[in-house]
C-alpha cells in the first residue's frame, strides 16, 4: 500500500535516522553528566583524598605521577568538549535527516551534484557551528569555573576544524550516495 | 523507422537474485501516447518506472529511446543516463503527492527544473500552462498552503514545464480524493497532448482508465493488454 507523505508525517514510523539522532543525544547527555560529575564531585574528591592525608599532589607526588595527574586533569577538561562534538553531530544528523526529501526531489529535477553538495554543506556546517556554540557554552564554564582551568586555545581550533571537516564530509557522503543511488526511494515509503 | 519513443526488450530484474520481478518484460510506448501501467502491489510497476526513468540501472535487457530524431541505447549507456543532468533532459516526473518544496511558491516550484538546467523560462508559456491547470491565481502562494488537488496540479505543471519529451507519473492520483482524481488526470492528459509529450502513468485506480490511449497490466513479470 502506498502511504502519502502527509499520512506518513501523521502516523508513520520515526524517520530512519532517528536511531543515530538518539544515539548522539544519548552520548551528549552521558558525556555532559560524566563531565559534571567528574569535575564537580569526583575531581574535588580526588584532590581531597590526597589533601586529607597531608599530601599536596602538586608538591609531594613524584614527577611521573604528577604528569599522569595533569594528563587526567586535561582529559577531564576535554570531556565537555567531547560532549559539544556529540552535540554538533546531533545537529548534523538532524539537518541531513530533515533535508533528505528535499535533496531527493532536487536530484530528480536535475540538480547537479556540486550544487546539491554546496547547498547541503552550507546548512550542515552552519548547524555544526550552532552545536559547537552550545558545546562551548557548556564546556567553557565547567572548565573555567568548575575546575578553575583555562582550556588551551588549540581545543577551540580543533573543535572548529572538526566541525568544518565533519560537515563537509557528511554532506559529501549524503550527496554522493543520493546521486549514485535511486533518490526516488526517499520519496516513497513502499520501495 | 518506428515511431515508438520508448522500447524495452526482454527486461529482467531481480532484487534478491532469486525471484525476478520483471522476467522477459517488453514494452513499447508511442510518441505522444498517454499510457497507463496497472498491476497489483509488488508486481513491478514502480520498478518499471524506475528503469524507464534511469533511476535504476541494475537490470538485463535492451532499452532504446528515440528522441530528437536520434535513437540511443540507454541499456548500453546506463551510467551516462543515470546522471541527473542527462536524465532531466529526457524525463520529467510526477509523484504521488507532488513532491514539492513546501517553502517555495507555486511559480518557483514549477520553474525549478529550468533553474537547475540553467534554462530561461518563457513567461507567456508559464502563464498559459498555469491557466490550463487552473492554478494561475495561486502562482505566488507557498505550496504548503495548497490542497492535495492543487499540489498535484503544481507537480504536473512542473513536469510539463520541464523541457523533457517523456513524463513519468507514479500514482499521481494516490493522495487525491474521489472527486479530484478524474479532473486532475484529464488536465494532465490535455496539457501533455497539447505539448506533444509522451506520458506513462503507473496507477492502480480503475476509475481513470477511460482517460488513457492504452492500458497495460503487469502480470508475472510481463505486460499484457488489460481487460476488466
Amino acid at each position: 500500500m502506498v502511504i502519502s507523505r502527509t499520512e506518513r508525517k501523521k502516523t508513520g514510523p520515526l524517520p530512519p535516522n532517528f536511531g543515530v539522532f538518539a544515539l548522539c543525544f544519548f552520548l551528549f547527555a552521558v558525556l555532559s553528566l560524566a563531565s559534571a560529575l567528574s569535575l564537580g564531585l569526583g575531581w574535588r574528591s580526588f584532590n581531597d583524598f590526597f589533601l586529607a592525608r597531608g599530601i599536596d599532589p602538586e608538591r609531594d607526588i613524584a614527577e611521573n605521577l604528577l604528569q599522569a595527574y595533569r594528563f587526567l586533569e586535561e582529559l577531564a577538561c576535554a570531556i565537555p568538549f567531547a560532549a559539544g562534538i556529540a552535540f554538533s553531530l546531533m545537529f548534523f544528523f538532524y539537518v541531513i535527516n530533515r533535508q533528505r526529501e528535499d535533496i531527493g526531489i532536487r536530484i530528480l529535477l536535475g540538480q547537479r551534484p556540486l550544487r546539491t553538495f554546496l547547498s547541503l554543506a552550507g546548512e550542515v556546517v552552519l548547524a555544526g557551528f550552532l552545536g559547537e556554540a552550545a558545546g562551548i557554552g557548556l564546556a567553557w564554564p565547567i572548565d573555567v569555573y568548575g575546575l578553575g582551568y583555562q582550556p588551551p586555545l588549540y581545543y577551540l581550533g580543533g573543535y572548529v576544524g572538526l566541525t568544518i571537516i565533519g560537515g563537509l564530509a557528511s554532506a559529501a557522503v549524503v550527496t554522493g550516495s543520493l546521486h549514485r543511488r535511486n533518490p526516488y526511494r526517499y520519496l516513497r515509503s513502499d520501495l | 523507422m518506428s515511431d515508438n519513443v520508448i522500447e524495452l526488450e526482454n527486461i529482467r530484474k531481480t532484487y534478491d537474485g532469486a525471484r525476478y520481478v520483471l522476467d522477459g518484460m517488453s514494452l513499447s510506448v508511442g510518441r505522444g501516447e498517454f499510457l497507463a501501467l496497472l498491476g497489483r502491489s509488488g508486481a513491478g510497476k514502480s520498478t518499471t518506472l524506475n528503469l524507464l526513468g534511469c533511476l535504476d540501472i541494475d537490470y538485463e535487457g535492451g532499452y532504446l529511446l528515440r528522441v530528437d530524431g536520434r535513437t540511443v541505447s540507454v541499456a548500453d549507456n546506463k551510467k551516462k543516463y543515470r546522471k541527473s543532468r542527462n536524465r532531466s533532459r529526457l524525463f520529467a516526473f510526477v509523484f504521488q503527492d507532488g513532491a514539492l518544496l513546501d517553502y517555495l511558491s507555486v511559480e518557483e516550484n514549477v520553474l525549478l527544473p529550468l533553474h537547475f538546467a540553467h534554462e530561461k523560462e518563457d513567461p507567456a508559456a508559464l502563464t498559459e500552462l498555469l491557466r490550463e491547470l487552473e492554478i494561475e491565481p495561486l502562482r505566488g502562494k507557498k505550496v504548503r498552503d495548497l490542497s492535495g488537488g492543487e499540489r498535484q496540479r503544481v507537480g504536473i505543471a512542473r513536469a510539463l514545464m520541464q523541457n523533457a519529451p517523456i513524463v513519468l507519473a507514479d500514482e499521481p492520483t494516490g493522495s487525491l480524493d474521489y472527486w479530484t482524481i478524474v479532473p486532475v488526470v484529464r488536465l494532465l492528459k490535455e496539457a501533455a497532448k497539447k505539448r506533444g509529450k509522451t506520458v506513462v502513468v503507473v496507477t492502480h485506480n480503475l476509475d481513470i482508465l477511460g482517460e488513457f490511449d492504452r492500458v497495460l497490466e503487469l502480470k508475472d513479470g510481463k505486460f499484457q493488454e488489460f481487460s476488466k
